[in-house]
C-alpha cells in the first residue's frame, strides 16, 4: 500500500482546565488515502472535535497542548508547519472543514455571499495566470456552479441573503458547498447532521457521498452514530475516550467487529437486536483516565495486562486492525 | 454589500421614533410631579426671606400656585408643547432663554467627552480583548475599573492642582480667556475650524482640555469594558472558529467579522453612557465653571429654583431620547436582521 494522504500517527492532546490537565487524546492513530471516506465513531466527548481541530491546527489557542505524534499530510508533519503556511496553504484549501452547527458557522451580520466570496478571495481553485476581472469570473461561475450542485435553488438570490433567511438544512448545503468551493484533498466533516431536523439528515449525507464521489475527495466524517458511519463510509475508525480501538474496511467491520467497545456500541444501535444494550459503567474520566487500554474499566475481558500498556495494533483481518489482547477469540462476550 | 440600505431600516426607524412622544410627556409627568411633591415652598423662596405671609400669598396666586393641581399641570403642559417652560423664580427670565444661551457650551463639551470616549475606548477595548491577559490588558482593565470607581468631582480637582495650579500648563477654569470671538453656532472649537482662527482653536481646546477628559473618563471606562466583553465573546463563537479552520485571513477575521459583531453591543451602551455624560455634566461645570446647562442646573437646585430644575430635566431627558434614538439606527445599520 502506498503511503496515505493523510497520516495522523500517535497523537496526544492535553487541555488544561480549572479542575486540572484533561488528556483528551491519547496516542490516536488513523490514515486517509485519497478519495477515501473514513467514518471516526465514538460517544459523545471522546474526542472526535479535538482530533478535527488538531488536523487543521485550530486547537484552542493557550489551553491545548500537542503533547505528541505527528500529522503527515502528503508528505509533510503539519504539526510542524509555519502558522502562517498552514493557514495560508493547508486549511480552507487543500484540506477543509463542514463544521457541525452550520447556524453558528455563519456570522450573523453578514450575506451568505460576502462570507463565500470572502472565502474565494484566498482559496479560489483558479488557474495561477487569471487575475482582476478574469478571475472574478471564474469564481462567480464556481460558486454559482458549486451551488447549484448542493441544491441550493436560485444561487445568484442565495447569495444576497442573511444566514437567518435560511433553513437548517439549506445552510449545511451552503457549508458543504463551502468546503467543497477550493477544491481541497481531503474533508473534514465534524458531525455535519446532528444539528439538522433528523427528515433532512439522510438527504444531507446523500448530497456528501455525492459530491466526494463526483470530486474524488476523501472524508473523515465524525459521528456518534454506527448506522451512518454503516451508510456513509469505506472505512471506520472507532474511538473511546481519545484512543483509537478498532480500524477496519466497513463491510469487514460490520460482519465481524472484533473489539468489546465495538461490540457494545453495535448493541446500543437501537433496532437491529429489538433489545438496546447498554454498555456497564461510565466514560472514562479523561482527567484522571485508566492506565493502558482506557475501555478496561467497562470491559468485560478486562484483564491484568489491560492496565499496563495499551495493546498493540493487531491486523486480525487484511485491512481490519484492532488494539485488544483478545482478538483470538472470535467470539468477545459482552 | 453589506451594510442595510436606508429603505430597510426606515419602518425600524419609524417604529422607535413614535415611541419618542409618550416617552417625553412620561418625563414631563415625573418631572411636574417631582416638583410638587418636594417639602420647600419654592412660592416662599422667591418671594424672599424678608416677605410677609400675606406677599407670599400674593406671589403664590399670581404665580398660579394656588390652583389644582391638575390645572397646574395643564396649564404647564399647554406652555411646554409651544417651547414655554416659564420664568426662573430668581433671574425672572424666560427658562427657554437661559437654557438656549447656555446649550453651545454643553453640547460642546459632551461632544468632545463622547468623541474622546468612543475614540479611545473603542481601541482599548479591542486591544485589550486580543491581546488577552498581556500587561496591556491588565493595565487597561484597571485603569477602567478605577476609572468608572473613582469620584469625578474628585479627579477634576486633582487634575486642575497638578496641570493648572503646579504645572500651569492648562487654564483652571472656564471656557475661554478675555472676550470670546463672536459665535455663529455656539460651538467655539467649531466656528474657530470653519475661520480657520488657529489662536482662538488654541485657546479653546486648552480651556476645554481637562474638563472633557474628567467628563470623560467614566464613559470611557464603560465602552473599554463592554468592547473588551463583547470581543472576547465574538472571538468564541462558532464562526470565528470556522473562519480560522478555513484559513481566512486572520486581519480580515478581526476587522471585518468580528469587529462588526463586537461593535452592535458597544453602541447599545453608547445611549447609556450618553446619560453618564449628562449626569456628570453638571458635577463637572460646576469645578471647572463651564458656563453650560449643566452649572446652570447646579445653581437652580442649589436656589430651589423649579422653572429651571424642570426645564434642565426635560431637556437632558429629551436629548437623552433624542440620542437613543440615533444608536438604535446605528444598530439597525450595523445588525440588518431588521429586529424591530
Ligand atoms: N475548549 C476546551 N476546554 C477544555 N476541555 C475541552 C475543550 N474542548 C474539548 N475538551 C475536552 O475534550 C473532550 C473531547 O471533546 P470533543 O473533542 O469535543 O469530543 P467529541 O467531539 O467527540 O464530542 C471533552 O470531554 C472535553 O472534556
Ligand atoms: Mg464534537
Amino acid at each position: 500500500m502506498s503511503a496515505p494522504m493523510l497520516s495522523v500517527q500517535q497523537v496526544s492532546v492535553d487541555f488544561a482546565t480549572e479542575d486540572g490537565t484533561v488528556h483528551v487524546l491519547d496516542g490516536v492513530s488513523l490514515a486517509v488515502g485519497r478519495g477515501e471516506i473514513v467514518g471516526l465513531v465514538g460517544e459523545s466527548g471522546c474526542g472526535k472535535s479535538t482530533l478535527a481541530r488538531t488536523i487543521l491546527g485550530v486547537l484552542p489557542p493557550h489551553i491545548s497542548t500537542v503533547s505528541g505524534g505527528r500529522v503527515v499530510f502528503d508528505g509533510e508533519n503539519l504539526l510542524d508547519m509555519p502558522h502562517r503556511r498552514l493557514a495560508r496553504d493547508v486549511r480552507g484549501r487543500r484540506i477543509t472543514l463542514i463544521p457541525q452547527d452550520p447556524y453558528q458557522a455563519f456570522n450573523p451580520l453578514f450575506t451568505v455571499g460576502t462570507q463565500i466570496m470572502d472565502l474565494m478571495r484566498t482559496k479560489s481553485p483558479a488557474p495561477g495566470g487569471l487575475s482582476g476581472r478574469a478571475r472574478k469570473r471564474f469564481d462567480r461561475d464556481r460558486v454559482i456552479q458549486v451551488l447549484e450542485a448542493v441544491n441550493i435553488p436560485s444561487p445568484a438570490e442565495a447569495l444576497k441573503k442573511l444566514p437567518h433567511e435560511f433553513s437548517g438544512g439549506q445552510l449545511q448545503r451552503l457549508m458543504i458547498a463551502m468546503a467543497f468551493l477550493p477544491n481541497p484533498e481531503l474533508i473534514i466533516a465534524d458531525e455535519p447532521t446532528t444539528a439538522l431536523d433528523v427528515t433532512i439528515q439522510a438527504q444531507i449525507l446523500r448530497l456528501l457521498r455525492n459530491m466526494a464521489d463526483r470530486e474524488g475527495v476523501a472524508v473523515i466524517f465524525t459521528t456518534h452514530d454506527l448506522a451512518t458511519a454503516y451508510q456513509l463510509c469505506d472505512r471506520v475508525v472507532v474511538m473511546y475516550a481519545g484512543q483509537e480501538m478498532e480500524d477496519a474496511d466497513t463491510d469487514s467491520f460490520f460482519a465481524s467487529p472484533r473489539h468489546p467497545y465495538t461490540y457494545g456500541l453495535l448493541g446500543s444501535i437501537p433496532g437491529k437486536n429489538a433489545e438496546v444494550r447498554e454498555i456497564p459503567g461510565e466514560m472514562a474520566n479523561l482527567a484522571d483516565p485508566p492506565s493502558g487500554c482506557r475501555f478496561r474499566t467497562r470491559c468485560a475481558r478486562a484483564e491484568v495486562r489491560c492496565a499496563e500498556a495499551r495493546p498493540p495494533v493487531t491486523e486480525c483481518a487484511a485491512g481490519h486492525v484492532v488494539r485488544c489482547f483478545n482478538t483470538a477469540n472470535e467470539q468477545v462476550a459482552t | 454589500m453589506g451594510y442595510a440600505s436606508v429603505w430597510k431600516i426606515l419602518p425600524i426607524v419609524l417604529s422607535r421614533a413614535v415611541w419618542v412622544v409618550p416617552t417625553l410627556l412620561g418625563l414631563i409627568v415625573i418631572t411636574f410631579v417631582l416638583s410638587r411633591v418636594i417639602p420647600a415652598d419654592p412660592v416662599a423662596l422667591a418671594a424672599g426671606e424678608a416677605a410677609t405671609v400675606e406677599q407670599v400669598e400674593a406671589l403664590r396666586v399670581k404665580l398660579g400656585y394656588d390652583r389644582p393641581i391638575l390645572a397646574q399641570f395643564g396649564t404647564y403642559l399647554g406652555n411646554v408643547f409651544v417651547g414655554d417652560l416659564g420664568r426662573s423664580l430668581f433671574t425672572d427670565r424666560e427658562i427657554v432663554e437661559d437654557l438656549a444661551d447656555r446649550l453651545p457650551a454643553t453640547i460642546e463639551l459632551t461632544l468632545v467627552s463622547m468623541f474622546i470616549a468612543i475614540a479611545l475606548g473603542i481601541p482599548l477595548g479591542i486591544l485589550s480583548a486580543v491581546k488577552r491577559n498581556s500587561l496591556m490588558d491588565h493595565l487597561v482593565r484597571i485603569l477602567s475599573v478605577g476609572g468608572l470607581a473613582v469620584a469625578s468631582f474628585w479627579l477634576a480637582i486633582m487634575l486642575q492642582l497638578l496641570f493648572s495650579m503646579r504645572l500651569g500648563w492648562l487654564p483652571l477654569s472656564g471656557r475661554y480667556s478675555g472676550f470670546a470671538p463672536e459665535s455663529a453656532t455656539g460651538l467655539l472649537l467649531l466656528d474657530a475650524l470653519l475661520d480657520l482662527d488657529f489662536d482662538s482653536l488654541s485657546i479653546a481646546l486648552q480651556h476645554i482640555t481637562l474638563p472633557a477628559l474628567t467628563l470623560a473618563i467614566p464613559s470611557m471606562a464603560t465602552i473599554v469594558r463592554f468592547t473588551r466583553a463583547g470581543v472576547l465573546e465574538v472571538l468564541n463563537s462558532g464562526f470565528v472558529m470556522y473562519e480560522r479552520a478555513m484559513g481566512f485571513p486572520e486581519s480580515t477575521i478581526l476587522f471585518k467579522y468580528v469587529f462588526r459583531n463586537a461593535l452592535t453591543s458597544t453602541v447599545t451602551q453608547i445611549g447609556l453612557v450618553f446619560g453618564l455624560l449628562l449626569a456628570g455634566a453638571v458635577v463637572i461645570e460646576a469645578v471647572f465653571n463651564w458656563p453650560g446647562i449643566g452649572l446652570y442646573a447646579y445653581n437652580s437646585i442649589l436656589q430651589s429654583d423649579y422653572n429651571a430644575i424642570m426645564g434642565f430635566t426635560l431637556w437632558a431627558g429629551g436629548i437623552f431620547i433624542f440620542v437613543n434614538l440615533i444608536v438604535d439606527i446605528v444598530h439597525s445599520l450595523i445588525d440588518p436582521r431588521g429586529t424591530a
